[in-house]
């Protein structure tokens, strides 16, 4: 390809998108929603991960002592967990630092200055030398006296795993659909300028131009519509999480502690990346059909 | 250079266009083709630079089979063959020249080169001073010349063209024909079809006709006449 073809395809390419004005703003704006859902599923999915790893498996097991236990009957229990096989390390969060440690997680999002009396109990966080034992382990220290409740982080995670892949279903599913319609719409968008251009075309099969020579600014018009709509996605995904997260810590301030963790150069680059391609997939597959010579 | 062999084309609504051709025609040779409208004349040029396919049998040029040939291929073969229509097929935006520069462009042609070979084509077809016009100031006659130099600005071993005088008068008519001589004294293949009788009688080269899909008559130095006896 010589810089000289790439310039006369760039030309046409912006003289097909402005010739179809309307269909290139419809292609652009579904590629925008398509990718901007698909953006959205993968945030919330990468949240979900991010969380299940992070947030859930600082420890395996964490069992609450019962409030108003003494120290010597928590000092008991910690012997007593100890003696449990496939235990491998017990550490005592007290009350004060359990409360200490969530009000410093909670800074900024929840105002705790009203909370006068730790609400909190202590706590044990259990570690197992094999992730398998976890539920007897579990099951061991809540038959336990003394102790009120047992989270087993396995169970949480688990959980959680399954929601994700719930929606990763869901996901996927309307997200297939939806690139479906896009590729529909983008390769029309083209076809249309190929149609307008079939003379021009029909000289240029005569005269022994490349397949390429000719694809190319139907290619590459179709790459420009899907790059802007990637690039109005990423506007959509950004500013919608934005009010989500926002709104949503607002009701449920512990939503504070789920963060995708994501780069967003990384993840926008990524969204703006499959509309390029997107759309060039579309125009090759559209004008491949029309163009056979 | 162009052979034909049990040629049949039969399109897909069952129109059978060609029955069982068999025809050479040798390098630097000046043929016309004619017979009734739809009798099979356009197809039997369209074999030629691969725009048609044979149903059967096999079309030869320059010693490679066509129905054989890579459509990656197709592109390099069409630089060597020359097109001319009845309707001229111009770009209406481009002017003459640009017209003419645009099939060496679209080739990948050094610019430098594109200029002095566009001046070149449109010296041959004598419409140097016309560069400049757009096809709509220019006449029928004019523009199928313009068409003739963008046909032959690649150097091509053949030219085709179909019913290049249909839509002119007799004495463009015979202009443009004799600017297709002198292309085809430069060495060039040319293959006319035609329906133009007086033309093709005062040329009184090679005719073959056709009729209903099959050769009635190949004569070296033919009339349109014998046609209407035979």
């Amino acid at each position: 390809m010589s810089l000289r073809s790439l310039e006369f395809a760039s030309a046409e390419s912006f003289v097909g998108i402005k010739r179809n004005a309307l269909m290139s703003l419809a292609s652009i704006t579904t590629v925008g929603l398509t990718l901007a859902v698909l953006g959205g599923f993968a945030l919330l999915i990468l949240g979900l991960n991010n969380t299940a790893k992070t947030q859930l498996q600082k420890f395996e097991v964490a069992a609450f002592v019962k409030k108003g236990s003494a120290e010597s009957a928590v000092k008991e229990l910690d012997e007593k967990i100890r003696t449990l096989s496939h235990v491998k390390d017990v550490q005592l969060v007290t009350a004060d630092e359990a409360w200490l440690e969530f009000r410093r997680d909670m800074s900024g999002s929840i105002d705790l200055t009203g909370v006068k009396h730790n609400p909190l109990p202590h706590t044990f966080r259990v570690t197992t030398d094999d992730p398998a034992s976890t539920a007897a382990v579990a099951a061991g220290i809540r038959r336990m006296d003394g102790i009120d409740e047992v989270n087993e982080a396995s169970r949480e995670v688990e959980q959680v795993m399954r929601l994700t892949n719930l929606i990763k279903l869901i996901g996927g599913i309307a997200v297939g659909l939806l690139f479906l319609v896009t590729a529909f719409i983008v390769g029309n968008t083209i076809r249309m300028t190929v149609y307008a251009r079939r003379r021009e075309i029909r000289i240029m099969q005569l005269v022994g131009a490349t397949n390429w020579f000719i694809r190319m600014p139907f290619v590459l018009e179709g790459t420009i519509l899907g790059t802007i709509g990637g690039g109005i996605a990423c506007i959509l995904v950004y500013f919608g999480a934005r009010y989500v997260s926002q709104t949503a810590v607002r009701i449920m301030p512990l939503l504070s502690q789920f963060t995708s963790n994501t780069d967003p150069v990384q993840f926008f680059g990524c969204i703006i990346l499959m509309g390029s391609l997107l759309g060039m997939m579309s125009s090759i597959i559209s004008v491949r059909r029309f163009l056979k010579a | 250079m162009i052979e034909y062999r049990n040629v049949s084309v039969i399109y897909p609504n069952c129109i059978q266009a060609l029955r069982n051709i068999n025809l050479q025609i040798e390098k630097g040779e000046f043929v016309f083709v004619v017979g009734p409208t739809g009798s099979g004349k356009s197809t039997l040029l369209r074999l030629v630079n691969r725009e048609e396919r044979p149903t059967s049998g096999e079309v030869c040029v320059a010693g490679k089979d066509l129905s054989k040939m890579r459509g990656g291929a197709v592109p390099r073969l069409r630089r060597a063959i020359g097109v001319v229509f009845q309707d001229y097929r111009l770009l209406p935006q481009k002017t003459a020249a640009e017209n003419i520069a645009f099939a060496l462009f679209v080739t990948g042609a050094p610019r430098k080169e594109i200029m002095s070979r566009v001046i070149e084509s449109l010296d041959l077809v004598g419409l140097a001073d016309r560069a400049d016009a757009y096809p709509h100031e220019l006449s029928g006659g004019e523009q199928q010349r313009v068409s003739v130099a963008r046909a032959i600005i690649n150097n091509p071993q053949i030219l085709i063209a179909d019913e290049p005088t249909g839509n002119l008068d007799p004495d463009t008519s015979w202009e443009i024909t004799r600017t297709l001589e002198r292309i085809n004294i430069r060495g060039t293949t040319v293959i006319v079809a035609s329906h133009d009788q007086h033309i093709v009688d005062r040329m009184h080269t090679r005719v073959i006709a056709i009729e209903n899909g099959v050769i009635k008559r190949d004569v070296k130095e033919g009339t349109y006449h014998e046609l209407a006896k035979s």
